[in-house]
């Protein structure tokens, strides 16, 4: 390792720790019931089951940015004959910036990987979007909404959808450093037709989680 | 000039000079008596003297009337009239007991005259020293008695046209004496701003003679400037309750976010894949909840906690700050001076 890549590291070191004790820290643990709906010519097939999750928020020093980092695993058990068991891994990093008291903008990157008894696929995009939220209760119950669109999507072995977009809507209740939360989420990618068929895919999840803000 | 013509000069200047000397100002005629005595034209000073003591001087003052006795008595003492000059020396007591006669001035014949005058006539007499005043319950009250005798005073303070006295203090005394009271009422606490009378009564230890004077007096307090008590401003309040439209408002962000939920499906999802609807209506459920819950609380209690803490600390503030205020007040007035203003000299 040459010296600029260790003073590079260094540096990093440092400043991680630095903030380390001054960033505010929020973890939880999350499940997910989600249920997967495709189409791409041999039918509906319908997976659903559940997906567990960890997750990190922290608010960066100038306060309106909130970053993200969140993981979450599970098993879609086919729900139907034509369909097949898989497992779904994920992993995203985001952040949300504060426009006004009610209105925010997401961005997020996230790496996703099916994974079935047949063949893996591996999912990448990047998704932009707005939010509303209000506050209710003296900031103890947190309601929000927001809509995102992906304008970059990969995944592995077809070609990109022509339209993906997603929908989330939020309510969460904090007492003290406690907070529930539950999360719907709806994303849907629409395929380019090839060959006369038409791939569509929708993911919809509903997650339960708790939060602990550690500092 | 035949002597015929010199007593009708005589007559006509004798006429015409009475009324010229009526004419002239008390002071000035007692200055020209006193200047008589002291040039030693006894007879014509005691004329002058005598016109200033005059009942019928109506503008003579009391203390020129109570220097005009002195000089007549004092007069008569060396003109060897020893009653008239014993009798003026009284009367002249009479009316001011703190009169005395100076031994740089007068001779040993007129102060012995005037001692004579003193055994014979008792009377007790009160005055305000002029001095920047004292601090009760640390000092005596600037006034200053006297007695012609060795006597017993008794003094008691009291508000005018009341009976009842507020403070009452007696000592024994002959000649000039103070007083023995410190300016406390009887409760040991300082009298209120105001006007106030002294009754003296002294009674001769040697043959019970008495006498009684009254003394009015104002009381007043010399202190440094004391502090406002700050007046607390409503407007410097939060408001403590939300107004009802914030229930109707989080209500309304309830049910649109709820709605949002539900078209979510429908919006969002590709009707060829008909989708759940299962979680968009739960989620629905819980985000109208979550509204209505806030309207629920808000319509029973629409309080804001933290301006009720913040309005209820600026409150007990401005109360500390007050309580300050009349502490320091408090002290100021604990140090302040008692001044006593005579209003209108004694009455018997």
């Amino acid at each position: 390792m040459t010296l600029r890549r260790w003073l590079w590291m260094v540096g990093c070191i440092t400043c991680a720790s630095s903030l380390r004790a001054q960033l505010p820290v929020t973890t939880g643990l999350s499940l997910s019931l989600a249920e997967h709906r495709v189409t791409a010519g041999a039918g509906l097939e319908r997976s659903s089951g559940t997906m567990f999750g960890l997750w990190a928020t922290t608010t960066v020093p100038w306060q309106a940015l909130e970053a993200r980092a969140s993981l979450r695993a599970g098993s879609l058990g086919a729900t139907d004959g034509s369909g097949v068991d898989r497992d779904v891994g994920e992993a995203s990093l985001g952040a949300s910036v504060s426009v006004s008291e009610w209105i925010g903008l997401d961005a997020a990157v996230v790496v996703r990987r099916y994974e079935s008894a047949l063949a893996a696929q591996r999912w990448v995009w990047g998704e932009v979007g707005l939010h509303a939220r209000r506050s209710m209760l003296e900031d103890a119950l947190k309601l929000s909404a927001g809509l995102s669109i992906m304008p970059w999507v990969s995944v592995s072995g077809i070609s990109r959808p022509d339209l993906a977009v997603a929908a989330h809507s939020a309510v969460g209740y904090t007492a003290g450093r406690l907070t529930a939360t539950i999360r719907y989420g709806l994303e849907r990618f629409d395929f380019p037709a090839r060959n006369g068929v038409r791939r569509l895919e929708e993911l919809s999840s509903l997650e339960l989680g708790v939060a602990w803000k550690i500092r | 000039m035949s002597l015929a013509r010199i007593a009708v000069v005589a007559m006509s200047l004798t006429v015409l000079a009475r009324p010229a000397t009526a004419q002239r100002a008390p002071g000035e005629v007692l200055s020209r008596g006193v200047i008589l005595y002291e040039e030693l034209q006894l007879e014509r000073a005691v004329v002058l003297l005598r016109e200033v003591t005059s009942p019928s001087n109506t503008a003579a003052t009391t203390s020129e009337r109570v220097q005009a006795m002195k000089y007549l008595g004092a007069a008569f003492s060396l003109l060897g009239q020893r009653d008239s000059a014993v009798a003026y020396f009284r009367r002249m007591l009479e009316r001011d007991p703190f009169m005395d006669l100076d031994p740089a001035v007068f001779t040993a014949q007129e102060r012995q005259l005037f001692a004579l005058a003193r055994q014979r006539t008792f009377v007790v007499g009160v005055r305000a020293l002029s001095d920047t005043g004292f601090v009760p319950g640390q000092g005596r009250v600037s006034l200053r008695f006297v007695t012609t005798q060795h006597a017993r005073v008794l003094a008691s303070v009291r508000r005018p046209g009341d009976t009842e006295p507020l403070a009452t203090f007696r000592w024994t005394a002959e000649g000039a004496s103070v007083s023995p009271w410190d300016g406390l009422d009887q409760k040991g606490e300082r009298l209120p701003v105001g006007r106030y009378q002294l009754d003296v009564t002294a009674t001769a230890t040697a043959d019970s003679a008495s006498d009684t004077v009254a003394f009015r007096f104002d009381v007043g307090y010399d202190h440094e400037p004391l502090e406002d008590t700050l007046t607390f401003d409503p407007r410097s309040l939060l408001p403590e309750r939300r107004p009802p439209s914030i229930a109707r408002s989080q209500l309304a962000a309830g049910i649109a976010l709820a709605s949002f939920a539900i078209a979510v499906p429908t919006v969002i999802g590709h009707g060829d894949l008909d989708g759940t609807r299962k979680h968009a209506v739960v989620m629905a459920g819980v985000t109208a909840s979550g509204g209505i819950a806030s309207f629920l609380m808000l319509r029973r209690g629409s309080g804001i906690p933290a301006n009720i803490l913040e309005n209820a600390r600026r409150r007990e503030e401005h109360v500390r700050q007050n309580r300050d205020i009349r502490a320091r007040n408090a002290v100021r007035l604990a140090a302040a001076r008692m001044v006593i203003t005579p209003t209108g000299g004694d009455s018997r």
